[in-house]
């Protein structure tokens, strides 16, 4: 399905990482330096980021939603929390959410289970809930933990994700965003209920190099000049870039330093282009995010690096 | 494509040290794992605009069964 909404703004982005690190050294200690050397030939990734024991993802999300906010609070009026690893089976971690950033009780609050395309689940929900005038400004927010919920022992998932938290506020403005959307029941991706991160490789794959560039070319326009992904996997970010006709610098990758973070890959790529490689001005940008369901979501946006807020901020628990 | 521009391609995924025929089998010291794979599933999408859904390493023995599911 494909909905385009109209006065719309991204007016900030807020990731919080952790301090715990774990690196391609570790990693080839555990498996030997031939695995380690071809997985991040293909794979790419040379680091990721650990959260300590006893940390929740919603720690997370409360930490880079209070950088995001400071001592703004005016006008959400809707708070949408997006993860795969909440606090609890309820409450929902939305509504604790609400209290612990100290927004008002009107506020509409609401968790999404989602993974790796959850960020754009989310924006395409908080457009939806912005059509509503007596809605003001969502705002997004949540991550995953999932470095206790890996094994340890399977050389292909172990060294992949990060835990990270992010918040973004979508309010009113001038931007149009051009949506698409699709999900497909299945179970090529799971978490079972306290279980381990287990995928089908071969059949994630496929969907990655058909549906996404499928839909990404669906709202390709000419003025687009960057393909924001989902940091899932150097090679995938590769070939989806060449199967859409992207030069290689118009689709930036940080899954080297950062790793998969789940829902928090774009928002933390975001940050990164904004905060440390020096992004500037105004951009047409298709974003994709993609992940367990199978879900797979991109929107095509005005982005303007100037105007709206980035904030990279370590997480102290 | 011709089979010498496809068999090029599966040796530089295959990180072969010699020419591949068809004969040739799927073993060392050519490296076909899950990461192999992927790239030959990402070549034959570019490349043929197929995708090939449900296959796993164990389906494949030789170079030649390489390059008839790519031709097929």
């Amino acid at each position: 399905m494909n909905q385009t909404f109209r006065g719309l703004r991204l007016e900030a982005v807020a990731c919080a990482v952790p301090a715990g690190r774990l690196t391609l050294g570790d990693y080839a200690a555990r498996f030997g330096q031939d695995i380690a050397a071809r997985y991040e030939k293909v794979v790419g990734v040379r680091q990721v980021f650990r959260a300590a024991t006893g940390t929740a993802a919603a720690d997370l999300a409360r930490a880079a939603a209070g950088a995001l906010l400071g001592g703004d609070r005016a006008g959400v009026d809707a708070l949408l929390c997006v993860t795969q690893t909440p606090r609890l089976d309820a409450p929902p971690d939305s509504c604790l959410l609400q209290r612990e950033l100290g927004l008002g009780e009107h506020v509409l609050a609401l968790d999404l289970n989602q993974g790796c395309a959850g960020f754009m689940v989310a924006l395409q929900a908080a457009a939806h809930l912005l059509l509503h005038p007596a809605v003001r400004r969502v705002l997004v927010c949540g991550g995953d933990v999932l470095s206790d919920r890996v094994d340890e022992n399977d050389h292909a998932t172990a060294f992949m994700f990060s835990d990270v938290g992010f918040a973004a506020l979508v309010g009113r403005g001038e931007g149009e965003w051009a949506f698409a959307n699709g999900t497909a029941g299945s179970k090529a991706i799971t978490l079972p209920r306290g279980g381990s991160f287990k995928m089908d490789g071969t059949e994630v794959f496929n969907f990655t190099i058909s549906k996404v560039p499928e839909q990404i070319l669906s709202l390709r326009t000419p003025e687009v000049d960057c393909l924001l992904l989902h940091q899932s996997n150097a090679f995938i970010l590769r070939q989806i870039g060449r199967l859409c006709g992207f030069a290689p610098e118009q689709v930036p990758m940080n899954i080297a330093d950062c790793g998969n973070a789940s829902s928090a890959s774009i928002p933390l790529l975001l940050c990164d282009l904004a905060r440390n490689r020096g992004w500037r001005g105004r951009r047409t940008a298709i974003l994709s995010g993609y992940g367990c369901g199978l879900t797979w979501v991109s929107a095509r946006m005005p982005l303007d690096f100037d105007s709206t807020q980035f904030h990279l901020a370590p997480y102290q628990p | 494509m011709n089979d010498a521009d496809i068999l090029a391609e599966l040796a530089d995924i295959l990180a072969a040290p010699a020419p591949l025929t068809p004969e040739t089998p799927l073993e060392p010291p050519l490296t076909w794992d899950s990461m192999a794979l992927l790239a030959y599933l990402a070549f034959v999408r570019l490349t043929f605009g197929k995708v090939l859904p449900g296959v796993s390493c164990k389906d494949f023995r030789t170079v030649g069964d390489l390059l008839a599911a790519a031709r097929g």
